[in-house]
């Protein structure tokens, strides 16, 4: 019992010292990001730096939404003589062929790609379409996302340092009036890039890539490697090959892209676990790199760390629980008042995964997005599923590192949006409404639709 | 040793040279054109993405006062709210009719001192194993049925059910382990006089520095505050009558639920009003934009 008991208290102590560490970088996030200056933003010279772009979509199965993101990125300002699309058709079965040649035929920007074998999934898809590319620099826009006229010359803007070899755009939902989740995924996401990215671009550390909505330097790209098909998360992948290589990734906030977010638990959990797996994964690859890095200073090096083993949270909350769980029936109970308080703090401050309360709070303050906030208790929940299912997918990733088996799949993420045959932007489908393109060419959402 | 990055000494360089640049601040135009609505707004309000928010020092100093003097008040007066906070429980015990058996005298914590909890009778599993059976069977299906109609709350109701049975174990295999109502209370107050001392200070980084009206912050830490007691007297409450009527089976799940939890729940749902409040003000008050 006496050993249970001690093992309890380390147990107890460790997952505390975790969290609190984790608690602390989140709120030095939030407060740096609420309020202090932000160094020189690149969005000045959006339209000054003018590469040749390739832009890459890979698509499988995306005949709901193909012709919204192809139309989108044709309406895009950018110079054409130094634009290229290339849609990959990744072995769909559906029209989404057909919809990429009959644009392909219609604008020549656009380069279709059909890959009818091969490796499948994204990394493959981006694999031969970065053989196919011209551009300096390389785009990625997933196939549900809606980017605006002005997004790419945005997203190229950080490019004109050299030293930048990736750079990251604001990835918003617009689907969240679908469920509670898909709202509670707002708040999240909101946290996620207005206050969690772009508070590690103002600090100097690293802002992950996320493999849409942002771009890559081609020669950074062909410096690292390329892509790796093998990993489930090809993001995060490459964002510490080239930050321990000695490449920036910079942080575009401005260059806001819509997409859908899920809207049931069973797709937000299958997303998840996708992600906390290939995360870990890329944990166990690089932890050694980024230690090692002649070119990473200390800080970003401790911020590479948390950024690589965030999932381990969840389990390290987990055992904490339990730890507590078996102190309370123990005849040490009356010490954990004082452990339970600093472990319900500091892990109630992580739910939602991977943003804080306090992060929540402040992306809605900084975005004036008064709608949504009343919902931030209801994240509680979300924390749970996450919890739950970030667990359930470390387990079966480390249950098949020991038995050596394949390792997890590459999950596609459901799409929702109906009718999406080109009619997003200027045809009568329901969801055009729910979009206004100012004079900018920024697509910004009609309030008077959301708040509906 | 400083290695160079990669892109460093290839490539184009573009020697960036603009000075910095702070727009005009709509509520600096004197003549309040722009509230008014009936001319255009003097200024393009620039994207959301370069916003943030000004403090100032004495902000910053202002929310330190606030959460020191909350903490000492607490402290000062620890003995008041102990009392107080008893008389609130014992009433509330007292109207649902519970047996008081009397008052007892129990140590909190290190300088807090000892203060008086109300006792009550306490269900025992000796005293009727079949109760236990049903109230544990009931609650199980209960659970089943919210974890089958309600998404949302799938996992939150495993980790209830987890808690459950966890409780069922202690009772049956190891029947010695008991915890009455003044040892309750005890861990009670154990955990919430620790929230009372350190909830101003959350208070103070949550809503007096992001609030435009300085005196709106510190109402809302004061609100907090004085919730934070009431709630605490309650729910022990709630929590003696739940351990008089079924033991210890439900102690875990008062504890990890109704306990801490509860406190940042609510904790919570004050930030989430103060910063739906706030939103609408600091946006024309207290927002700095910045390129």
């Amino acid at each position: 019992m006496a050993v249970l008991i001690l093992l309890a208290k380390c147990c107890l102590g460790f997952a505390m010292a975790v969290l609190t560490l984790y608690a602390v970088r989140h709120y030095a996030f939030a407060l740096y990001r609420l309020m202090l200056r932000r160094p020189r933003d690149t969005m000045e010279l959006a339209g000054f730096v003018l590469p040749r772009i390739s832009v890459l979509v890979p698509m499988h199965n995306e005949e709901k939404v193909a012709a919204d993101v192809l139309r989108a990125l044709v309406e895009c300002d950018y110079d054409w003589n130094r634009l290229e699309i290339l849609a990959i058709n990744d072995r769909s079965q559906d029209r989404t062929g057909q919809i990429i040649d009959d644009f392909a035929a219609k604008y020549s920007i656009i380069k279709p790609i059909h890959r009818t074998d091969g490796a499948g999934g994204k990394g493959a898809a981006l694999v031969q379409a970065t053989q196919e590319a011209t551009g300096e620099i390389l785009l990625l826009f997933d196939a549900d996302y809606f980017p605006g006229r002005a997004m790419l010359k945005m997203l190229v803007s950080p490019f004109c340092d050299p030293e930048v070899g990736a750079v990251m755009g604001r990835v918003i939902p617009h689907n969240t009036g679908a469920s509670v989740l898909s709202a509670l995924l707002e708040l999240e996401r909101a946290a996620g890039y207005q206050v969690g990215q772009q508070a590690r671009h103002n600090l100097g550390l690293t802002p992950q890539f996320g493999g849409t909505v942002g771009g890559v330097r081609a020669s950074a790209l062909r410096a690292v490697g390329g892509w790796h098909v093998e990993t489930l998360t090809e993001d995060t992948d490459l964002t510490f090959r080239l930050v321990v290589k000695g490449w920036k990734v910079a942080y575009v906030n401005r260059a806001e892209c819509y997409e859908e977010a899920p809207e049931t638990w069973a797709v937000r959990k299958k997303q998840i676990a996708r992600w906390a797996t290939g995360h870990t994964d890329c944990l166990h690859r690089f932890w050694k790199e980024v230690l090692a890095s002649p070119y990473l200073s200390p800080f970003e090096k401790i911020d590479g760390l948390f950024v690589l083993a965030c999932y381990w949270t969840a389990p390290i909350l987990v055992l904490g629980w339990l730890a507590s769980l078996v102190l309370f029936f123990s005849p040490e109970a009356h010490h954990v008042p004082v452990f339970s308080v600093a472990l319900a703090l500091v892990g109630y401050q992580l739910f939602g995964n991977q943003a804080t309360f306090f992060e929540l709070g402040a992306a809605a303050l900084l975005d004036g997005n008064a709608r949504l906030i009343y919902l931030m208790p209801l994240n509680l929940f979300n924390f749970f599923a996450s919890t739950g299912a970030i667990c359930a997918a470390l387990f079966r990733y480390y249950a098949g590192r020991i038995s050596g088996s394949s390792g997890p799949r590459w999950h596609k993420t459901k799409r929702y949006r109906e009718n999406g045959h080109g009619k997003l932007f200027g045809g009568s489908n329901a969801a055009a409404s729910l979009f206004i393109q100012g004079a900018n060419g920024i697509y910004t959402r009609n309030m008077e639709r959301w708040g509906a | 040793m400083v290695v160079p990055r990669p892109g460093a000494s290839s490539g184009p360089s573009v020697q960036v040279s603009i000075p910095p640049r702070r727009s005009s601040l709509p509520w600096r135009d004197k003549g309040g054109a722009h509230m008014r609505g009936d001319v255009r707004r003097a200024v393009i309000y620039p994207h959301r993405s370069v916003r943030g928010l000004h403090v100032t020092a004495a902000r910053l100093v202002i929310a330190v006062i606030v959460a020191a003097f909350l903490s000492v008040g607490v402290y000062l007066a620890r003995e008041r709210l102990l009392f107080e906070h008893n008389r609130i429980s014992r009433g509330l015990v007292e109207l649902c009719d519970l047996t008081v058996l009397g008052v007892q005298t129990v140590d909190v914590f290190g300088p807090i001192g000892s203060t008086p909890v109300v006792v009550t009778k306490v269900f025992r599993f000796g005293d009727a194993p079949v109760r236990v059976g049903i109230l544990f069977m009931a609650s199980v299906i209960g659970l089943l049925a919210i974890h089958r109609r309600v998404q949302l709350a799938r996992n939150f109701v495993v980790f209830l059910l987890i808690l459950l049975l966890v409780a069922v174990g202690v009772m049956v295999f190891s029947q010695s382990f008991e915890i009455g109502s003044a040892e309750f209370a005890q861990i009670w107050l154990r955990m919430e006089v620790l929230v009372w001392l350190l909830v101003p200070w959350f208070s103070a980084f949550l809503f007096v520095l992001l609030e435009p009206a300085v005196w709106l912050g510190i109402l809302w830490a004061l609100a907090v505050q004085a919730y934070a007691f009431l709630w605490s007297a309650f729910r022990l409450a709630f929590c003696l009558a739940v351990v008089h009527y079924s033991g210890l089976l439900f102690v875990p799940l008062l504890w990890f639920c109704l306990g801490l939890l509860a406190d940042l729940v609510y904790l919570m749902v004050f930030y989430s009003l103060a910063t739906h409040t706030a939103i609408g003000r600091s946006w024309g008050k207290r927002a700095m934009w910045q390129f």
